[in-house]
């Protein structure tokens, strides 16, 4: 039997026993007070009648839960609930009663029914003593207590370190299986880690680690894989036989490679409750490396949902990478549109601007995201990377196609302008008084808002390409704002008449600006090679079929 | 009379795996195929009845087993036996957890299979292995908490170390608790219903010893 008592704690029939004494205790001191001949509860002058009718009452709820005021302590089949009930229900029937007695010439006996109120309020608070139990009193302690460990306390916890010399790099060995077969080792110029893991578990998680340690594998890994003596198979973990050892040649983050490594061993005691989103991405890394995506997914609820409300939010551009590694189709097609429109080109990188004032922000994309999903930039070495890996070369990337609606949009947008560029005194684009003088008003005016709201938008600058450090999204709001000047000032005064007919330039503006949007695609998996996941349902019966 | 015979299943949980455990019901006969490690890594039981240090019969067993070099030649592994008791598929499921096998694990359970998963992971002590899908079993389920018929969730929430389940029932039982032959009993809907022989004496209490 477990001690209760470690922890001054009652267990349940310890509580019911004890304030079941009190309850019982406070009965019998409220049912003899009736018993008496003067009046107890009488407030309007001392009639009997009141007390009658609250000793009837009792005696009756008494004996319909067979309780006996005289009982030394609580009745086995008593409930505490049950009898606080029942004498609630008979406290009720008391005040209904006293509240009919006719006196003749006095005030009703409203109050005399108070006592009633406040007995059955001092045995509600009497079972308001009940306390709940607490895991803690019973040698086991909250789950809570456990779990909520940091990311840095999660390894610091669990690894061993070690400096041979000073200068040299920090020794680092995690026990991961303390029967393991095989080791992992992991070096950098400031840590060596070692690994110690099955690989029976490698290899039932992982089809990349099911490649690697094959019989027939070439990978390079392998080839580093050095069979030092025999391998050990069995429980004794006492035996001097030496294990596998795998040299990983990807530098892998020591805490992400620690906990996708536990969480394919099912050592899952000590792995934090919620990861920030910024070490969620590292692990999301390492399985997609290792293919493994599949071991993560019953903590999604804990590491990932909570972090779903930014989605699309600046700051979480990441999104992407999440829904490329759980193969989330939907998300993956509507975050490549979105990032599409607002993303800029600096440095041969693909980035988007959180804030421009009053300090400039901007966010790059994760270096985990392959670049053929980024696209192609200047950078020679980028583009040898997007050839060899592209499924399609005639498919557009978030860069590409962003760039191809930013021309087309120019060159729409350069189309109007130059129509307006007029230098004759014989053509007009005036549609309201094509014959009048005043027509060559509204031709400079338009030309005059296009040059000055282009040159504002910075889209004259670079002849019919797109400038790399404007997004879409800017260019799009920067020219509605310019079709909208158009429209109201032609419909107010230009050359003392009112344009109305012209302002149908701002209408094409604002055509060829939401052609740019639509020309984005939302960019599907299947890509990039990549399938919408198939969550196969595991129901109960299906269990052992 | 004809007899019907068991049903008989295979369930490798572990394809590389060192061990079998045979679990034989009146109408199926099931072999799982486990990892000695992993048991060992997750089940304190496992550990105390497998591990390096045991003198049990099993242990012993299954190291003689493993230095034979016909263990992997001829397939047969060595084998010990499960609680006649316990649900084959509740089994089934707390051993894919202890093997990190996620795509083999129900992610919805009913009560009573939550209850059979209880009694198995209190019976092994490895409740602890079981995150995170005993949150995600017990989340759908906690609105029953305080309905009738649901009383086991005490059982379930006190294996599974859920504080704020477990305070609150224990709270409304030692409110509606009545002794019926000397045994702890709550009132559920006007009839006594005792309370689970799987529960700690500890938690009910110790009037029952002195009755």
């Amino acid at each position: 039997m477990i001690n209760a008592y470690e922890n001054n704690s009652d267990a349940m029939a310890d509580q019911r026993d004890k304030i079941g004494q009190e309850v019982i205790t406070a009965c019998r001191d409220f049912y003899i007070k009736f018993e008496g001949s003067s009046s107890i509860s009488c407030r309007q002058g001392g009639y009997k009648e009141c007390d009658f009718i609250f000793f009837g009452a009792l005696h009756k709820a008494f004996k319909s839960i067979n309780l006996h005021p005289s009982d030394a302590e609580l009745q086995a089949h008593l409930a505490l609930d049950a009898i606080v009930k029942t004498i609630k229900s008979a406290m009720d029937e008391v005040k209904q009663s006293i509240n009919k007695i006719s006196v003749s010439g006095s005030s009703r006996h409203y109050i005399c029914g108070d006592p009633a109120d406040e007995f059955v309020w001092s045995l509600q608070t009497k079972l308001g003593g009940i306390e709940p139990l607490h895991l803690m009193s019973f040698s086991k302690k909250p789950a809570a207590l456990e779990a909520k460990s940091e990311w840095t306390a999660f390894l610091l916890k669990e690894a061993t370190f070690s400096s041979i010399q000073t200068t040299g790099p920090e020794i680092f060995r995690l026990s991961v299986c303390k029967y393991g077969d095989m080791e992992i080792v992991l070096k950098t110029n400031t840590i060596h880690a070692t690994y110690v893991v099955s690989s029976h578990q490698l290899r039932a998680g992982s089809p990349v680690f099911r490649d690697l340690l094959g019989q027939d594998s070439a990978f390079v890994e392998h080839n580093s894989c050095r069979y030092r003596q025999t391998p050990d198979s069995g429980l004794n973990a006492n035996s001097n036989r030496g294990h596998y050892q795998l040299q990983l040649k990807k530098d892998h983050d020591l805490a992400a490679l620690s906990i996708v490594l536990f969480i394919l061993h099912a050592r899952v005691q000590a792995l934090p409750e919620s990861v920030h989103f910024d070490n969620l991405i590292i692990i999301l890394a390492i399985c997609d490396y290792y293919d493994c995506s599949v071991v993560l997914q019953p903590w999604q609820g804990k590491w990932i949902e909570s972090w779903r409300k930014h989605l699309g939010s600046p700051g979480y551009e990441d999104w992407l990478y999440v829904s490329w590694v759980f193969r989330e189709d939907q998300t993956f097609q509507t975050l490549t549109k979105k990032l599409s429109e607002s993303g800029v080109v600096e440095d041969d990188e693909f980035v988007f601007i959180v804030k421009e004032e009053p300090v400039r922000d901007v966010k790059y994309l994760s270096k985990f995201i392959p670049q053929m999903i980024i696209g192609m930039t200047t950078n020679p070495k980028i583009q040898y990377h997007n050839i060899l890996t592209r499924i399609d070369n005639n498919t557009d990337a978030m860069i590409e196609q962003r760039n191809a609606a930013g021309e087309k949009m120019i060159q729409a947008f350069r189309d109007i302008y130059e129509q307006y560029n007029i230098d004759n005194d014989t053509t007009s684009r005036c549609r309201t008084m094509p014959h009048s003088n005043t027509r060559k008003i509204c031709d400079r005016y338009i030309y005059g808002e296009l040059h000055l709201g282009f040159k504002a938008a910075r889209l004259l600058a670079d002849g019919l390409s797109f400038r790399s450090d404007i997004s879409i999204n800017r260019a799009v709001a920067d020219l509605n704002k310019l079709s909208t000047v158009l429209r109201l000032n032609l419909n107010c005064n230009i050359g003392g008449y009112i344009h109305s007919s012209c302002s149908v330039i701002s209408t094409e503006l604002t055509r060829i600006a939401q052609n740019a949007l639509t020309d984005i695609k939302p960019l599907p998996l299947t890509t990039f090679g990549r399938k919408q996941a198939e969550k196969q349902v595991v129901t109960w019966n299906s269990v052992l079929a | 009379m004809a007899t019907t015979e068991p049903r008989v299943i295979h369930l490798d949980i572990c394809a590389y795996g060192d061990l079998e455990i045979a679990l034989t019901t009146s109408d199926i006969d099931v072999t799982y195929r486990v990892s000695s490690h992993q048991l060992c890594s997750g089940s304190p039981f496992f550990r105390a009845m497998l591990g390096p240090q045991s003198s049990f019969a099993e242990a012993s067993g299954l190291r003689s087993h493993q230095s034979s070099s016909a263990t992997e030649l001829n397939g047969s592994l060595f084998r010990i036996t499960a609680e006649e008791e316990h649900g084959p598929t509740a089994l089934a499921t707390v051993l894919y957890v202890l093997h990190g096998r996620a795509e083999n694990i129900p992610e919805s359970v009913t009560f009573e299979n939550l209850f059979e998963i209880a009694i198995i992971c209190d019976y092994y002590d490895c409740a602890a292995t079981m995150r995170p899908w005993d949150e995600i079993w017990m989340g759908p389920l906690r609105s029953l908490t305080s309905k009738p018929g649901y009383e086991n969730w005490l059982f379930i929430s006190w294996v599974f170390e859920d504080q704020d389940v477990f305070g609150k029932m224990t709270k409304t039982f030692s409110r509606n608790g009545v002794m019926v032959d000397g045994e702890f009993g709550v009132m559920v809907a006007g009839n006594v219903k005792r309370m689970d022989c799987h529960l700690p004496q500890g938690i009910i209490g110790t009037i029952m010893w002195n009755t």
